[in-house]
């Protein structure tokens, strides 16, 4: 009962994502963003209640939940749209959070088994940090992909690709703490650790492309919008 | 021609085409390690070489991403030293054109940079040098330290999430009551989960796995009368202590600290020239 009420919560969200994408692409901007934040409000509640799966309210729950990282991607775009109503382009990644928030509905809901490894704030931290990162990295790619079609600024992908650097690379400090903590080491040969490090040596030469003068706006815009696939590679096939 | 060399060596261009090498040799990795967890897990416990002669040559056709990422990761931090330098030899001589915090700004990427490199080496002292053992233990037990230290498991306390919830019956924490005996005497510590024990230059963790059932055969049997074999059903998870030495530990913690500190003022920096200009 408890969770088809939070799907609906969920269902609902998705539905304001889609109206918002729709209301901009026919230029209806306060419509849009109105439909927007209901959607994201709809979201954060379900987002929370994940936390409440188990019988007992777990943080970790929440941000393990794979709902989270679409409404951090939903965050980051309400933030910034907010911040800079010229750039549609921002209103247009909208499509980023409906389309994972559509995989979270469709993945059933299950408590990941909390060991004692597990129960640490550094733990919590470090999905807070990195699924953030991957949000901001998925809307940079969408970002990037519509400044090639003309539709959004240089500015805009690149300021997110940072951000989510600058996070990801605290998710990685605060994982090696943890890893260290529970199973004595800084880093550990097995596929979550190598993939995670592909990914942030991916973006940390990104962040080098602006030093080589054959790398234009457009080469690094394509660059970024690469790393989309990536990224969708290591979260769901490796 | 030396300075040909050296050019190159000192690429940015270099750097690209090195940093996409690792991640592709990341990537695969990660789709080897998937393929055989096992295998790869291994790594964690033992010197890299030790694992690679002894594991990992058997059976290069899964292994040889990793000599491959280690030879391309020590191009990359000579290319990264290369870099560094240059940038420092062309700021050098311009320091006297400028006011001392700004020099410092604009020599702190080839500093934090440097610190990486540095940070990296203390990776592979941990790879190559790291002294790690994994004991189980039940109370009662008793383990003698690679470092001489005896420790005796007096009692391991469960402690399990409440009745009330989904997840009774499931291991939330533990604790182990150790009487330890070293050179500086006798002493009872508490070790929990996730709050590692100091004792010298090692470190004490948990660790926790289900137990398995165990199939007992009689002693020299040449034949298998299952009729005779006893099993006995898992009673309860089956607890480690793991001591673990690690030599690129302080190197890593110390130099992450210093770039933390570093990066921070650069930004600071940055963004108060930003906003004056």
């Amino acid at each position: 009962m408890f969770n088809s009420y939070c799907s609906c919560l969920l269902a609902a969200a998705i539905t304001g994502y889609a109206v918002s994408l729709a209301l901009h692409v026919l230029k209806l901007s306060k419509a849009g963003d109105a439909a927007l934040c209901l959607g994201f409000l709809l979201h954060t509640g379900y987002t929370v209640s994940a936390g409440h799966l188990p019988g007992i309210f777990l943080a970790l729950q929440v941000f393990e939940d794979p709902s989270y990282m679409p409404w951090a991607a939903s965050l980051v775009i309400c933030v910034n749209r907010f911040r800079d109503r010229s750039d549609e382009g921002w209103s247009l990644a909208v499509v980023v959070p409906l389309v994972f928030a559509i995989v979270a509905l469709l993945t059933p809901r299950s408590m990941s088994y909390f060991g004692p490894n597990k129960l640490t704030a550094w733990a919590t931290f470090y999905f807070v940090t990195e699924f953030f990162s991957h949000a901001s990295f998925f809307v940079g790619a969408v970002l990037a992909a519509l400044f090639l079609a003309g539709k959004a600024r240089e500015g805009s992908y690149h300021r997110c690709l940072v951000w989510g650097f600058v996070a990801y690379t605290v998710s990685h400090v605060v994982g090696s703490i943890w890893c260290f903590l529970g199973w004595a080491a800084t880093f550990q040969w097995v596929h979550v650790h190598l993939k995670a490090a592909a990914l942030w040596v991916f973006y940390a030469n990104y962040l080098h492309l602006r030093y080589l003068p054959s790398w234009n706006e457009r080469n690094r815009a394509w660059y970024a919008a690469a790393g989309a696939i990536l990224l969708a590679a290591c979260r769901y096939a490796i | 021609m030396m300075l040909k060399i050296w050019k190159f060596i000192a690429d940015l261009r270099l750097t690209f085409w090195l940093l996409l090498a690792v991640i592709a040799l990341l990537v695969t990795g990660a789709l080897y390690s998937k393929a055989d967890y096992h295998l790869f897990e291994r790594i964690n416990y033992m010197p890299v070489s030790t694992w690679f002669r002894t594991l990992g040559l058997p059976v290069l056709a899964k292994s040889w991403w990793v000599p491959a990422l280690f030879t391309v990761m020590t191009l990359l931090a000579v290319n990264t030293v290369a870099c560094a330098v240059e940038r420092l030899r062309a700021l050098w001589p311009r320091r006297r054109d400028m006011a001392a915090p700004r020099f410092l700004v604009l020599m702190a990427p080839s500093i934090i940079h440097l610190l990486f490199v540095t940070i990296m080496g203390g990776h592979l002292l941990t790879f190559e040098w790291i002294e790690y053992r994994r004991y189980a233990v039940d109370p009662g037990s008793s383990i003698e330290l690679p470092d001489g230290n005896l420790v005796v498991v007096k009692d391991i306390r469960m402690e399990n999430y409440p009745e009330t919830t989904y997840l009774k019956d499931r291991l939330r924490n533990a604790r182990y009551i150790l009487e330890i005996t070293g050179s500086g005497g006798i002493s009872e510590r508490a070790l929990v989960f996730l709050e590692p024990l100091r004792i010298g230059r090692a470190f004490l963790h948990t660790d926790v796995t289900k137990r398995t059932a165990g199939v007992m055969a009689e002693k020299g049997a040449t034949v298998c009368n299952r009729a005779e074999v006893k099993s006995f059903p898992s009673s309860g998870p089956q607890f480690y202590i793991v001591y673990s030495r690690d030599p690129g530990l302080p190197v890593i913690v110390s130099l992450l600290v210093v770039i933390c500190i570093v990066m921070t003022w650069f930004y600071v920096m940055t963004m108060r020239r930003v906003k004056e200009a």
